[in-house]
């Protein structure tokens, strides 16, 4: 799930203050579970537009998904004609890939946090970085690499004095955390070593290409 | 048993104080100097060694340098005849005066020490030999003594650290049992009361010196008092 939330109004109003005639567009899909692009927010957006002439608000499950969102743009063709601009109520991810398919200007409402998890509704918490060379085989299905405020890959941090975390010290240490489950799922404590990552797997922009996505080598 | 002080390096217009009071001050053998947005720790450290007679280590944290800047980092160190280094993973920035700084940690202490003792890339010391640098010396730190941090401690003796600063005498105790290279008990100026009680219980657990951590940019005599 990409976890996001709504930018201040302020922004959201200085954003479309060139246009006068706007689509509101929202995502069915992560967006409508953080309440950030659902179909309630896009009404509640419409609303505070109130100087602003909304020509139609829609939604699109995964506007993430170039093929659903081919789908779904062939209904809304000729009603994006008489729009100005387009204030998209997805993440990052949702709006580039709206923008790329439109001949119009494709306005954020959205920040886009990071991939996480739904914990309950509005709470959600970050776990993965979506490095490209997953760790969670070693680390009892917790990432260090997240979890760790240093993303510390190889034991506790030099700054660490108990069990908790020294920079939120609300927190246990994440490595103290691996190796409570490590003993717990009765899973070898052997403490692995980590290269570093190699950032130049992680130039970006990252994509995969081919039939799907081929084994890191 | 050694004393060292462990200071940030100062701000432009407390450096005077600063270096007068190293300079000065005979109650330590060495000092250490980290860099946290404060002058130059290696220019610092080249300035001190013409002034006093004192070691001076370096501490390089991985913080705020990727691997390319933390390679002439440690190469520039190598240059200036500063081969005594300290490593740690370093006080995350949101914990600094600069918040809101990006916090790197391409690399971590491990691996940091790991490609320095492999000199892979080459990290001066072959480079240097013409210049008669001598071969690193470096420390590491373990904060706590969780299994976590235990193990740790065991994988940096694996990779070849050369001393080892400890953050309690409890600690001290167990990474004794892993290696028999210098172990340092830092202990942070701000918290301790009476510093030749403290000296005293670290010698009697076994340890090669004392670190005073002080934990601001700021170091005047009533610090060292």
């Amino acid at each position: 799930m990409i976890i996001s939330r709504q930018k201040p109004l302020d922004e959201i109003k200085a954003s479309v203050a060139g246009y006068h005639k706007l689509a509101i567009i929202g995502c069915g899909g992560c967006a409508a579970v953080c309440q950030s692009g659902g179909t309630k927010q896009v009404e509640e957006i419409q609303k505070t537009l109130g100087d602003k002439k909304v020509v139609f608000t829609f939604q699109i499950d995964e506007p993430c998904d170039q093929r659903i969102l081919a789908r779904e743009l062939r209904r809304i063709e000729k009603r994006l004609q008489n729009v100005d601009a387009v204030l998209v109520l997805a993440c990052g991810t949702g709006v580039q890939t709206l923008a790329s398919s439109i001949d119009k200007p494709c306005l954020t409402g959205l920040d886009t946090l990071f991939p996480g998890t739904v914990i309950h509704s509005t709470s959600y918490a970050e776990n993965c970085d979506a490095c490209g060379e997953c760790l969670l085989n070693f680390t009892a299905g917790i990432c260090p690499r997240t979890n760790c405020p240093k993303g510390i890959a190889n034991g506790p941090c030099s700054e660490k004095l108990d069990e908790k975390c020294p920079v939120d010290p609300e927190s246990e240490c994440v490595w103290v955390t691996i190796d409570k489950r490590k003993e717990s799922l009765t899973l070898s404590n052997d403490i692995q070593e980590f290269p570093p990552l190699n950032w130049e797997r992680r130039t970006r922009p990252r994509k995969t290409e081919g039939k799907k996505a081929s084994p890191r080598e | 048993m050694k004393k060292l002080i462990e200071i940030r390096t100062p701000q432009l217009p407390d450096i005077e104080t600063c270096m007068t009071t190293i300079v000065e001050t005979k109650d330590f053998d060495s000092v250490i100097l980290e860099e946290a947005g404060g002058v130059s720790a290696i220019e610092m450290g080249v300035v001190l060694g013409q002034y006093c007679t004192k070691e001076i280590f370096l501490k390089i944290t991985c913080r705020d340098r990727n691997r390319i800047a933390l390679h002439s980092e440690m190469t520039t160190a190598a240059v200036a005849g500063l081969f005594k280094v300290v490593i740690a993973d370093g006080t995350h920035p949101a914990h600094t005066q600069f918040p809101a700084a990006k916090p790197v940690y391409e690399l971590d202490a491990l691996n940091l020490l790991r490609m320095i003792k492999s000199n892979s890339p080459p990290f001066g010391v072959a480079d240097l030999s013409p210049l008669n640098s001598q071969p690193w010396n470096i420390g590491v730190c373990i904060g706590g003594l969780t299994h976590a941090d235990i193990g740790r401690a065991r994988k940096f003796a694996s990779a070849g650290a050369d001393m080892f600063f400890v953050g309690s005498l409890a600690a001290l105790t167990e990474i004794k049992q892993l290696t028999d290279k210098p172990i340092f008990l830092s202990v942070a100026a701000e918290q301790t009361q009476d510093f030749s009680e403290t000296l005293r219980e670290a010698e009697e657990a076994g340890a090669s010196g004392i670190n005073l951590v002080v934990g601001s940019n700021k170091l005047s005599n009533g610090i060292l008092r």
